[in-house]
């Protein structure tokens, strides 16, 4: 269960990979959505740290189109639970996050993404 | 990059009382050794043992102690030396060990330990963060009461997907130095008896910055807020009892006066103690911090049953111990601990921080001498440096160092 919230949070940290490094791609996605507890008061609080146009690019390429291209000044109810439904209901359980930058692959199985890299690779 | 499940194996470390039946628990030297059980606490058990005196005429022979059967005599801690290749050494004695046992550990470990919950249910509700090396997830559920979202990393997918299905966790599969955060997402961090695990002080502080890096930095409350739990070199040697203070306290408010200034060596850190109980570790012979800890893995009977051995949940868990210890095949594992001496735990975040640019501040919980030092600051000449960490309280608790700290901006 990688949501996007997960998700555009995390980069790649292959050593020396600094660009393109995020949002990571995803591939060969198994998507699940599961309803969870609406807490409109903590979406608002997490506004701030979102990357916006990360989150509307990966949304759309999972097949969601509800979020517009532009991160609302004013947020009405509706565009928060719109929010809420992408960020938090959505889930990736088999798939694949793809750096954009140098390439490297980190899995997804059972909804968990391994981040683990060789120990060549990391950076410190 | 150990991750988490160290995490879980500490977990309970005030628990412990009610886990030291758990036949699995190896009881560590007393002296050496980080034993996961209560430290020596008490005395008592010869008095409580011994015969009561016979006050009737009746002949009463005293039953001879039945000749409890000798348990086989327990692993101890082995000390061991540098690592030559830490990653692989750490692979193998730590990461590979919590694969193969993360079932029959996370049994032993699924009760919260108070001192964290009380922690998470100091944070501003709605608040995200992370804990690094969370093994089975056994602080989710605290988190959620606390309001708080929180994902766990570990590096054991065998403790993560306990965590995922028992805990219903957000799970990332990464070590303790895992990098890959966004900076500023998260408004805490906790990493609960996990850094232990790394074996070299260049290993165990990159993973201090990797927890506080993502932390959002801001100039004005609240501040992002993390926590550090590791086991502790003084172990029975501290007794509860004159840690009393300490113990009782919640960890916002035991702040360390702020006459002691952070930087110093390692002996000035936490005063408290020092007041509380003077001279607790009168050194004499030379100190052991590294060891392996041994883990006794009880196997079910090999007899049916599709599971397994490897994904853990051994299904006898039921059985007492004494009655699958003969049938059961026992391996013994064994973990690497580095046992951290007094003062070195808040060193070592200090350290941490300022190679990651930080104004290291004076400790202290209070908004007021936090202010005052901002104006300093802003005043002097430190103005290239613009992030601050101050440490919040620092403490031994139940055979475990925990500090407390926070970061945010100037101006």
């Amino acid at each position: 269960m990688v949501r996007l919230i997960t998700h555009n949070m995390l980069a790649c940290h292959v050593k020396n990979c600094t660009k393109d490094n995020f949002p990571l791609s995803f591939s060969e996605v198994e998507l699940v959505i599961r309803p969870a507890p609406e807490n409109l008061e903590f979406i608002q609080r997490f506004l701030p740290k979102l990357d916006w146009p990360a989150l509307v690019d990966t949304a759309r390429s999972l097949g969601d189109e509800s979020l517009p291209e532009q991160m609302p000044d004013q947020w009405t109810e509706d565009q928060l639970k719109a929010l809420h439904h992408v960020l938090m209901e959505l889930h990736v359980e088999e798939g694949n996050m793809t750096c954009r930058g140098c390439g490297h692959v980190y899995p997804i199985s059972n909804g968990i993404p391994n981040m683990l890299l060789a120990e060549h690779e990391v950076g410190r | 990059m150990t991750s988490a499940y160290l995490t879980a194996v500490r977990a309970c470390p005030r628990a412990p009382p009610t886990d030291s039946s758990t036949p699995s628990e190896i009881t560590a030297e007393p002296q050496a050794g980080p034993s996961t059980l209560t430290p020596m606490s008490s005395p008592l058990p010869d008095s409580t043992t011994k015969p009561t005196k016979v006050k009737t005429r009746k002949v009463k022979i005293p039953k001879p102690q039945p000749p409890k059967t000798e348990p086989k005599p327990k692993p101890k801690p082995v000390p061991v030396g540098p690592f030559d290749r830490p990653a692989e050494e750490e692979q193998k004695n730590v990461h590979e060990v919590y694969e193969a046992i993360a079932g029959h550990f996370s049994q032993t470990r699924h009760k919260p330990w108070p001192f964290i919950q009380k922690f998470l249910h100091s944070l501003p509700p709605n608040s995200i963060g992370l804990d690094s090396g969370a093994g089975n997830g056994k602080y989710l559920p605290s988190s959620r009461d606390a309001r708080l979202e929180m994902i766990a990393l570990d590096r054991s997918s065998g403790l993560l997907e306990i965590a995922r299905n028992e805990n219903g966790g957000e799970c990332v599969r990464a070590d303790l130095g895992f990098n890959g955060w966004r900076r500023g997402v998260f408004d805490f961090a906790i990493s609960i008896a996990a850094i232990h695990h790394l074996s070299t002080p260049e290993r165990r502080r990159h993973a201090v910055k990797s927890l506080i890096r993502p932390l959002k930095l801001s100039s004005q409350p609240s501040y992002s807020k993390f926590m550090i739990y590791v086991w502790a070199y003084e172990q029975g040697t501290l007794s509860k009892r004159k840690m009393g203070t300490l113990t009782n306290s919640s960890p916002g408010s035991t702040p360390i006066p702020s006459t002691s200034h952070p930087g110093l060596t390692t002996e000035s850190a936490p005063k408290n103690t020092e007041t509380e109980a003077k001279d607790p570790v009168e050194e004499v012979e030379e100190k052991i911090q590294d060891l392996l800890v041994p883990w006794v893995y009880s196997k079910p009977p090999p007899a049916p049953g599709p599971k397994s051995p490897s994904s853990g949940e051994p299904k006898d868990d039921d059985l007492k111990a004494s009655q699958t210890e003969e049938k059961a095949e026992a391996k013994v594992y064994h973990r690497y601990y580095h046992l951290f001496v007094q003062g070195e735990l808040r060193e070592m975040v200090i350290q941490s921080a300022e190679e990651d640019g930080f104004i290291v501040l004076s400790d202290g919980t209070g908004q007021d001498e936090l202010d005052k030092q901002l104006k300093d600051i802003e005043a002097g000449k430190d103005q290239n440096k613009k992030k601050w960490l101050r440490v919040r309280g620092v403490g031994w608790e139940a055979d475990n160092w925990w500090i407390e700290g926070e970061i945010g901006l100037v101006g």
